[in-house]
């Protein structure tokens, strides 16, 4: 009985080894792929053990180290000032709605799910946002088109307010004669911890990834974040493979980066996630648990 | 209306919660401004757009727009697609999670338990970009690593045969981390007073699955596919359009609603009929989460979504 | 709870009326916005500077201004037409290579600049001929004014010098897709390490339709013909389409074209360049190719200059119907093509900063400056502005005087016998679309070589069937039928 629990343990072992490797090994390919020599990719193909490795790249990209860095520094800004204004307005809409006291709290909580079926589509948005709010070209484009509040993270603050804190702790405070904002601050908020951090990870997550306002809304290169220098390139490519005739010969002077070089960015893009998710990661999967479920 | 507000709460109890409703504000500005205004746009999806005359100038078409939803040749491809891989989607997705979910709380070393989680969610932190990115270093005919380490010369981009199952992997492989974590999360919520009169009962670790597990996260499953059935005339662009990288040959395996409007709308511009495909869409998710939820109501009431 | 809702949706679109907002001028100056593609890099303060720069010139000469709005190419379409909803464009360029004319007009985004183009000054009048004008117009109707450029090309292959050196190839004197195949085959037995053949730009592999057929006729994006015919055709049942991907076939099938021609991202001039192909088929023109390649030698002409139907000012600059300023958009439209200090300020920057002109007058790039780390761009993607024969020639050009060169160039091509046909597809949008993804389809995949035409000619023509191809097609053979009659 012991053996065959011993087996079946080191069996479980080995697929869950098994599935981190296929987590990780695909991107490890990324990275050794950008430190490939280029001719070298091309003739051997892509390898975890390039034959000949070459910082070639990551030379070409601190050449146009001021675009890059500047476009690390906006998405960091953004992906900051976005997620603490996105939490603020989220826990705001979702600790009322966690009470069952508050009047007309069902047609608030179906008017925050419409949202989730419908929208407006682009070009509505578009004429909006630039037409009557004038945001182009300022960093508001980055930060408040679809981006500033999500109606599935509003429900799934709401579930965690509902399931994780306990009635008789808003009603104890109340008797002290607190204010709400100040149960929300000095009683809600401190247990909400796991909850917080896994929408940080998540909303950050949105802005950090996020190519779509700025590909809409920004045609000032200063604005430009490290997704939008990647998508340009991707645009780029699919322009050449579909009318660069329209360029005549100067399309063939503009060199487009190679399969490396765009390697690398993707590599940087995604580096820091890498680096900073480890350490949110216990509360992200208690979060996940009480949020998510329910949702 | 006024009606509805004596009865049910009345002004006083509304007055009374002021600052709750204070607090709402921010988040109502913002759906307003985000989400409503500019829904009536919709009404785009039944004309025919002109840009001089904007959307409420331009003049009503009816349902021309539509159209191309039903009547043309790539109409059953797209909706077949659609929803063929939203469903093998929702069911790999959801079989493969649930058993990674148990594997994770059958395992007692509680170390690298935690440094499982860890590396199985790395893929869902990464965007669809790069993950056509990835896929192109494995799956390249000259220089993949699948051709290269097999010694084939498989040409993936050219096989329209292989692509369901690789859209199957991918998804799998992106989506499996954060959802096995949640059934994970379900099953350690599971009273473990079950598991220890299974026990007694004398019941095998299979057993103790079968009977106390999987009833355990009946709810957890319901609601994800309820959420997943809302989205399955939607599709992720980036899956069907990046990572095949916009290959022809693949078109009968690849085009999807989003895939087709995006097309269609690079190349005509099209305001009306993406709007169109856009409405059908929202109408087709609630009216299958609103069929859904009835059902799982009738069968199941405490697990419907509302 | 559904009058709540409903209370809610009437108010949101009342509140929705999404009137643009007035827009508030300061100075009697009026700010003209122009938009313009950029395959270049360039940096927000080289732009600012230049814009400077044409403000102080173009305030005291016409009394506007103009606010530069570069867009990477890859997005600008996108760009463009969102920004069309609004006021905020007012003269842009636009491309028409696959037939976009027709989309603008039908859907109202191009101002009608008939009256102002009558009214214009003859030096913009004279700048224009026929052929051209008929390319910007639509039902005898003026939308944009073309960019000045030569027609169509011929077509070459680009060799790498190493390669053909020792191979002792005699690159000029090839001429015929037999003769390129014999080297071909020649240089694949010498180096298979590498790719013998690449397409020109990703998975097209070439630009020019000179060695295949006319295409774009009646401006539509279906209509083929083969050359000097006007016998309209499927693209895949053109004979020219069939024998050049019959040629890629074979060469595809022996190893010679890349495996992986569909999903590439490079660039063919690029890797023959670097040595890691051996050749790469081009469209060629008056610049010369070699020039532009270090390490290529380029072949002789395989196909002989021809433009087709669509070719013609497929790149037009116009302005926007909601533009606020017509009348000065207008001006400086006119500016655009008649100025040339205000074109080459705009399209190479500021003298001495951005370019240079030598002793022999012409224009290059500052010392120590190239096309990589010069920061205005105009001078690495002057073929995105509007006219490029009033500005200084460029130091690498091979001829002294760009209007007389390109106006022999446009004498000696064989212009599309169908050229100024036009066909409204506008009220065809359904078949447009379900069109031009059956040809994405095949399209590539047939001229890459990697599946053979004849493998699935009947499934192109049991799907063209099923989409009604057969019936536009007829009837777009007896619209031209009536052109020619006509002509």
């Amino acid at each position: 009985m012991v053996q065959h629990d011993k087996l079946q343990q080191t069996l479980m072992h080995i697929l869950m080894i098994a599935l981190v490797l296929c987590c990780v090994l695909p991107f490890l390919l990324m990275v050794m792929a950008s430190f490939t020599e280029e001719q070298t990719l091309i003739r051997n193909g892509y390898s975890f053990f390039p034959e000949k490795f070459s910082l070639e790249t990551y030379q070409y990209i601190l050449r146009s180290a001021k675009t890059i860095f500047r476009g690390y520094g906006m998405t960091i800004l953004v992906t900051v000032i976005g997620t603490v204004s996105n939490l603020a307005m989220t826990v705001l809409f979702a600790y009322p709605l966690s009470r069952r006291d508050l009047p007309y709290r069902n047609v608030l909580s179906f008017i925050l799910f419409f949202t989730m079926l419908f929208n407006g589509g682009l070009v509505p948005t578009y004429m909006m946002y630039a037409n009557t709010f004038h945001i182009k070209n300022t960093i508001f484009a980055l930060l408040i088109p679809n981006l500033m509040m999500n109606a599935f993270y509003v429900i799934m603050m709401r579930s965690f307010f509902t399931t994780s804190i306990p009635e008789s702790l808003i009603e104890a405070a109340k008797l002290d004669g607190a204010s709400e904002m100040k149960i929300l601050l000095q009683v809600i908020l401190p247990l909400s911890k796991p909850m917080i951090v896994t929408l940080v990870l998540m909303v950050g997550l949105n802005y950090w990834n996020d190519w779509m306002n700025g590909m809409y809304y920004v045609t000032d290169n200063s604005l430009n974040t490290i997704q939008m220098i990647l998508n340009n390139m991707i645009q780029n490519v699919e322009f050449l493979s579909k009318s660069a005739s329209v360029m005549g010969s100067d399309a063939a002077m503009i060199k487009m980066p190679t399969v490396g070089i765009r390697m690398a960015i993707a590599v940087i893009a995604v580096l820091p996630v890498m680096v900073i998710y480890p350490f949110l990661q216990k509360y992200f999967v208690k979060g996940i648990v009480v949020g998510g479920v329910k949702g | 209306m006024k009606q509805k507000t004596k009865k049910k709460a009345g002004w006083k109890s509304v007055f009374r919660h002021w600052e709750l409703y204070a607090m709402m504000v921010p988040g109502l500005i913002y759906l307003i401004v985000n989400n409503y205004i500019p829904m009536a746009g919709l009404v785009v999806a039944f004309k025919n757009y002109n840009y001089k005359e904007g959307i409420w100038g331009s003049a009503w078409c009816g349902l021309k727009n539509f159209k191309f939803l039903f009547n043309t040749r790539d109409a059953g491809l797209m909706i077949r697609n659609t929803l063929g891989y939203n469903l093998i989607f929702i069911i790999t997705g959801t079989v493969f999670a649930i058993i990674v979910a148990i594997v994770l709380n059958e395992i007692r070393a509680s170390l690298p338990k935690k440094i499982y989680q860890i590396f199985i969610l790395i893929p869902y932190l990464i965007s669809m970009v790069v993950v056509s990115y990835i896929a192109f270093a494995f799956l390249s005919t000259d220089a993949g690593f699948i051709n290269k380490a097999m010694g084939t010369r498989t040409n993936w981009y050219m096989t329209p045969k292989y692509w369901p199952a690789i859209f199957v992997i991918i998804n799998l492989w992106k989506s499996f981390g954060y959802n096995s974590i949640i059934y994970y999360a379900t099953v350690i919520g599971i009273d473990s007073s079950l598991y220890e009169a299974a026990v007694v009962d004398g019941a095998s670790r299979w057993q103790r699955i079968w009977h106390v597990t999987l009833p355990g996260l009946r709810p957890t499953i319901i609601t994800m596919t309820l959420l997943a059935i809302g989205r399955v005339f939607y599709s992720d662009f980036g899956l069907f359009y990046q990572v095949p990288q916009n290959s022809g040959l693949l078109y009968d395996v690849t085009t999807t609603i989003d895939v087709y409007v995006y097309k269609g709308l690079m190349l005509l511009n099209d305001v009306g009929r993406s709007a169109a495909a856009g409405f059908f869409q929202s109408i087709c998710g609630f009216i299958l989460v609103l069929t859904a939820n009835l059902v799982v109501n009738k069968v199941d009431k405490d697990n419907a979504l509302f | 709870m559904k009058k709540a809702m409903a209370g809610i949706l009437a108010a949101a679109m009342t509140m929705g009326t999404m009137i643009p907002a007035a827009a508030v001028s300061a100075s009697d100056v009026t700010t003209v916005s122009l938009w313009i593609p950029t395959l270049a890099s360039y940096t927000d303060d080289a732009v600012a500077s230049v814009e400077e720069a044409i403000n102080a010139y173009m305030s005291e000469k016409y009394g506007v201004q103009i606010d530069l709005q570069y867009i990477e190419i890859g997005n600008f379409e996108k760009a463009v037409n969102l920004a069309m909803t609004t006021d905020e464009v007012d003269v842009t360029c636009y491309f028409t290579d696959d037939g976009q004319l027709s989309t603008y007009v039908a859907n109202g985004q191009l101002l009608d600049i008939t009256d102002y183009f009558e009214g214009a000054s003859d030096a913009l009048k004279e700048t224009f001929t026929d052929a051209e004008i008929t390319a910007s117009s639509m039902n005898g109707r003026m939308y944009g004014l073309v960019r000045k450029y030569q027609y169509g090309g011929n077509e070459v292959a680009v060799l790498n010098k190493d390669i053909a050196e020792e191979l002792g190839i005699d690159a000029a004197s090839i001429t015929t897709m037999d003769q390129l195949e014999e080297v071909l085959y020649q240089a694949h037995e010498a180096h298979p390490e590498i790719y013998t053949m690449v397409p020109q730009s990703a998975a097209e592999m070439t630009w020019g339709w000179a060695a295949i057929c006319d295409r774009g006729i009646g401006l539509t994006g279906y209509a083929y013909a083969d050359w000097g015919t006007t016998e309209l055709k499927s693209l895949f049942e053109t004979d020219g389409f069939a024998e050049f991907c019959g040629y890629t076939n074979k060469w595809y099938n022996d190893g010679l074209i890349m495996a992986d021609a569909l999903s590439n991202t490079m660039e063919g001039s690029t890797m023959v360049t670097a040595g890691s192909a051996f050749c790469t088929l081009h469209n060629a023109d008056i610049d010369p190719l070699d020039k532009l390649y270090p390490n290529t030698v380029v072949t002789g002409e395989i196909a002989p200059p021809r433009a087709e139907s669509i070719a013609i000012g497929n790149l037009q600059y116009g302005i926007s119907a909601n533009s606020a300023h017509p009348d000065e958009s207008f001006t400086v439209l006119e500016a655009l093509y008649t100025d040339p200090e205000f074109a080459t300020l705009l399209s190479y920057g500021i003298e001495g900063e951005h370019y240079v002109l030598n002793d022999k007058g012409r224009a290059e790039y500052p010392e120590g400056m190239t096309a990589e780390n010069e920061p205005y761009g105009g001078f690495a993607a002057t073929a995105a502005y509007p006219d490029f024969l009033i500005l200084p020639v460029k130091e690498s050009a091979l001829y002294e005087d760009a209007k007389a060169t390109v106006e022999a160039w446009d004498e000696s091509v064989e212009v599309s016998p169908a050229f100024g046909f036009f066909y409204d597809t506008t009220e065809m949008t359904d078949f447009v679309t379900a069109y031009m993804n059956l040809q994405d389809k095949y399209m590539n995949a047939c001229m890459t070589g990697s599946v053979a035409l004849n493998d699935v000619l009947p499934q192109i023509k049991s799907e063209l069937e099923s989409i009604g191809f057969y019936e536009v097609l007829a009837d777009t053979q007896a619209a031209l039928d009536e052109f020619l009659a006509n002509k």
